[in-house]
């Protein structure tokens, strides 16, 4: 190998890609070219600095918990599809039927409860990913204020619902803001906290399908029972007031978020 | 719960127990990518979130290391990357050539540290901002190669192109590299060939920086 050979090689060299062969004439050279010794000493400090001051950085684990969340939201849309499908074939011979019959005929003929709940949950799907997205998307306030009766007059003939403001009976409990939002597109409120760092939204809207239908866990917390839903990781708890749910989204763990709502009073 | 109460999909089990192990590798390659943490985060989500749905995909037995490195290449290259422009200037470099064997043996000698056989610390502090001199395919090629240790079938998988194109990049992207760290070693005043003289002309690197002549 002469020099010009042995600078082409060398960053197979480097990398340890070199074959047996080449790799016995590269160092061949090596030994007696001081020139290329040279650089080739040169090439792998560079290399070696490089691999040493570039190390792999530890990930946040918060970023592996939101990871976890978001494939939370693709398996069980997976999961309700898969359902979807099996009821279908519960009732096949019908399933020339118009689609809306289709769907009760599923959920009604099923004996699969799975299935039902499955289904059930589609329904409310939209709803859930749409209250859970509010508190994700982050979008700014269009009203900035601390007093939420303002933020309810604000929201006066914007809505064609009256929403009402909880309070919380937690002081650290603090309203930022509030802007007209959509759920299953429809017109809601969002109103958003900030209880210490954290930040909590709260999405109150007119529910088209009975809510109390939507199934979801029960937590007794002091004399209130809070009714949750667990969508994409968060803890989503729910209270219905006057016809109007008000659905509450957080960066909290689920005992204080269910906490903080057990003491909110809807006026 | 319901319908959230659900066991564990095995198919999510054997995702995570495979990809998990790979985060802190694809979140600093995200890193140097973006150059920012936010977007380091929203990148590596995507891609976990797309080699989850297309996880039935991957070939079992092959590369999963590469394949989750792929993704998220191509993800930054869709959505980060101000695809055309920045391309066409990269093609342009590339056909430039980086000249063999310019270096001085003398100032080879002078930036390696004899002790660590690594570069002298004064120098390998600038390796991040030499980097960064780089055309984004170099700089790429260069970590993958280097922080991540892919080898070049790997990396060719991950970019997409022949073993050949692996080759010939990664020579001249640590070319340019090498070219770059003596500027800045001269530009730092560390290199005794210079004269006292030239030495006291040399503008100091910050200046050098500030003044954009990058």
């Amino acid at each position: 190998m002469n020099c010009q050979l042995v600078r082409r090689h060398l960053d197979a060299y480097l990398d340890e890609e070199l074959d047996a062969t080449p790799l016995v004439e590269f160092e061949r050279h090596l030994n007696k070219c001081a020139e290329c010794r040279d650089q080739a000493r040169f090439s792998q400090a560079v290399k070696t600095t490089i691999a040493r001051d570039l190390k792999n950085e530890q990930a946040p684990r918060s970023l592996e918990i939101r990871i976890s969340r978001a494939l939370d939201g693709v398996d069980g849309a997976k999961i309700i599809a898969f359902a979807w499908g099996s009821g279908r074939s519960t009732v096949g011979l019908i399933a020339v039927a118009a689609t809306v019959l289709l769907a009760i005929g599923s959920i009604l003929n099923s004996d699969n409860a799975d299935t039902k709940q499955a289904s059930l949950a589609a329904n409310y799907l939209p709803v859930l990913s749409d209250i859970v997205n509010n508190h994700e998307d982050q979008l700014p306030t269009e009203i900035q204020t601390e007093v939420p009766a303002q933020a309810v007059n604000w929201f006066r003939g914007k809505l064609g619902f009256r929403v009402e403001s909880p309070e919380f009976n937690q002081p650290q409990v603090r309203l930022v803001g509030a802007r007209v939002s959509y759920v299953d597109n429809s017109r809601a409120a969002k109103l958003v906290y900030n209880v210490g760092d954290s930040r909590i939204t709260l999405i109150a809207f007119r529910p088209k399908n009975d809510l109390t239908q939507m199934g979801g866990r029960r937590e007794r917390i002091g004399k209130r029972e809070v009714t949750y839903q667990t969508v994409r990781g968060y803890t989503v708890p729910i209270i219905q007031h006057n016809g109007i749910a008000y659905a509450f989204t957080g960066d909290l763990d689920q005992q204080t978020m269910l906490h903080l709502v057990a003491s909110a009073q809807i006026r | 719960m319901g319908w959230l109460s659900r066991q564990k999909d095995p198919v999510r089990e054997e995702f995570e127990a495979n990809a998990f192990c790979h985060l802190d590798a694809l979140y600093s390659h995200a890193l140097h990518l973006t150059r920012s943490r936010a977007d380091a985060e929203d990148l590596v989500q995507d891609t976990f979130l797309k080699a989850f749905k297309s996880f039935d995909q991957f070939e079992r037995g092959t590369n999963f290391r590469a394949w989750l490195f792929r993704i998220q290449f191509n993800t930054f290259v869709n959505r980060y990357r101000r695809a055309t422009r920045e391309h066409a200037v990269n093609e342009s470099l590339s056909r430039e050539p980086v000249g063999d064997s310019v270096f001085s043996r003398a100032v080879m000698q002078a930036l390696v540290d004899p002790d660590s056989e690594a570069l002298r610390p004064v120098i390998a502090r600038e390796i991040e901002n030499a980097l960064d001199t780089l055309p984004e395919d170099y700089r790429v090629i260069i970590l993958l190669a280097d922080v991540e240790e892919l080898s070049y079938k790997e990396i060719a998988q991950v970019l997409g192109c022949p073993i050949g194109t692996v080759m010939s990049r990664l020579h001249r992207a640590r070319r340019m590299l090498q070219k770059q760290l003596i500027e800045y070693a001269e530009q730092l005043g560390i290199l005794n060939h210079r004269t006292n003289e030239e030495m006291e002309n040399t503008v100091s690197l910050e200046a050098y920086r500030r003044d954009g002549s990058k």
